[in-house]
């Protein structure tokens, strides 16, 4: 299924299908935990997740020459 | 896949190239502020985004902010604040919009500070919402007594580090950042601690590492309490424990300077915040964590993360372990049904009396080679 959810830009952007092994457990969370929808649901837990993690973004603070800088430090301390 | 920095960008306050040149020509021409080296370590770990998001000590509005909500003005999770005491006599002619220079102890100049506004507080409100607790017999009560009379908030840039007798086990969050993310780590749990290692911790360590990749020990290095363990020995015990009793490449330790609160919940979520920004996606929160006497309830600093759903890093909780002679094993209440005479807890007084002695503690209750340690020194304990 996909899922097509609300007409907003999300999920106008990219689809995602879910197996119908899944589905049912799916829907069941969603409304245990208060969702209208699948999509809403999905939604919510991926921008969970992505504020939670970084996603290899080291490099946004880190330039390349610190990225050497660093390793080679760690490296002389013992930490690599 | 290390944790997102707490606001989401790593704060670096660390002046280089040009920058460095312009600021090392101002400063001699402004005002200059002597600081504790307490705070000038504050001014370090801001400068590294040890305290990210904050870029410089906490303005009036931050300080109100984080003393009634226990957050940040735009509502970051925040419950101790970062501030900057200084006497009228030192800024009696700095205003807002000044820059001023900060120096460490023996004048030493190591940063400026762009001054948005100096602000008088009240100490008795500050040690009611911060420690819950106004006595005056509370370590952290008495150090904010110590404070001076007005806290002076501004952005800071740094350039000199302070002098430090820990460097090679001291590292930035962006460091700890790269090494976690060399290491292969996807998740991290934090540990703070400010105490030589006994079986009790290994066994909190190691409980997490059944479902954690890594665990980053990070002692807390600073000012210190009369019997306490002195830096070096917690250092060193940790070292031994880790060389000869961990899976390789399953623990980091570096220290954290810091000055302890003792304000045992809301410095939990300090605690918390700051391992977070050095990238553990979960924090270690034991018995009584940052607690100091009988001052807050043994599982308080457990109870009020559920305050903070949104705080980015997951806080796991232990129960104390102990030795259990009917199960012949190191448990804690929730595994072990025996009671009395039966458990054999790591109490820290009597660990203290035999090491003082010269004497190792028994295995059950601390590792050799860490009672060995330990030791070497001829007196391991702060005087
Ligand atoms: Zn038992």
């Amino acid at each position: 299924m996909s899922l097509s959810g609300k007409s907003d830009k999300e999920s106008k952007a990219s689809a995602v299908s879910i197996p119908k092994t899944l589905l049912g457990g799916a829907e069941h969370l969603m409304k245990e935990k208060g969702f209208d929808s699948i999509s809403e649901y999905v939604l919510s837990r991926l921008r969970e997740d992505i504020s939670r993690y970084e996603a290899d973004q080291l490099t946004e603070y880190i330039t390349p020459v610190e990225l050497e800088y660093i390793k080679q430090r760690l490296k002389s301390l013992g930490y690599l | 896949m290390v944790s997102r920095v707490h606001g989401g960008k790593l704060v670096n306050q660390v002046a280089t190239s040009n920058r460095l040149n312009v600021l090392l020509g101002e400063v001699n021409e402004l005002p200059m502020v002597e600081l504790s080296y307490e705070s000038a370590v504050d001014v370090e770990s801001i400068a590294h985004g040890v305290y990210s998001p904050l870029e410089g000590f906490m303005n009036n509005e931050a300080y109100r902010s984080v003393l009634d909500e226990m957050r940040l003005p735009n509502d970051l999770p925040w419950t101790i604040p970062i501030v900057l005491d200084v006497s009228r006599e030192a800024v009696k002619d700095v205003k807002a919009g000044d820059t001023i220079a900060l120096s460490a102890p023996g004048n030493v100049p190591l940063a400026v500070m762009h001054v948005e506004d100096i602000y008088g507080f009240d100490k008795q409100e500050y040690s009611e919402k911060v420690f819950r607790t106004t006595d005056p017999k509370h370590p952290g009560v008495a150090r904010v007594h110590q404070l001076k009379d007005l806290l002076i908030g501004g952005q800071i840039e740094m350039f000199k580090d302070v002098e430090n007798p820990f460097e090679h086990y001291t590292l930035s969050p962006a460091e700890t950042r790269v090494l976690f993310k060399e290491k292969g780590w996807r998740t991290i749990v934090g540990f703070q601690t400010r105490n030589a290692p006994h079986i009790g911790h290994e066994y909190i360590q190691k409980s997490a590492l059944a479902f954690i990749d890594g665990v980053f020990v990070n002692p807390v290095i600073g000012r210190k309490k009369q019997g306490d363990f002195k830096d070096e020995v917690i250092v060193e015990a940790y070292k031994s424990l880790i060389d000869n009793y961990y899976q390789k490449d399953t623990a980091v330790m570096s220290i954290l300077r810091y000055e302890m609160k003792y304000a045992g919940p809301r410095e939990a979520i300090l605690h918390a915040i700051i391992r977070k920004n050095f990238g553990c996606t979960h924090f270690a929160v034991g018995r009584d964590h940052a607690g100091v006497g009988n001052y807050y309830g043994p599982y308080d600093a457990q109870e009020i993360f559920k305050e903070f759903p949104d705080l980015g890093v997951t806080p796991v909780f232990f129960r104390e372990f102990f030795y259990c002679k009917r199960c012949v094993t190191i448990v804690n209440e929730r595994i072990c049904p025996h009671t009395g005479q039966d458990r054999v807890g790591f109490s820290g007084t009597k660990m203290r009396d035999m090491i003082v002695q010269g004497l190792r503690p028994p295995s059950e209750i601390m590792r050799p080679e860490v009672a060995d340690a330990i030791l070497k020194f001829k007196n391991p304990f702060v005087e």
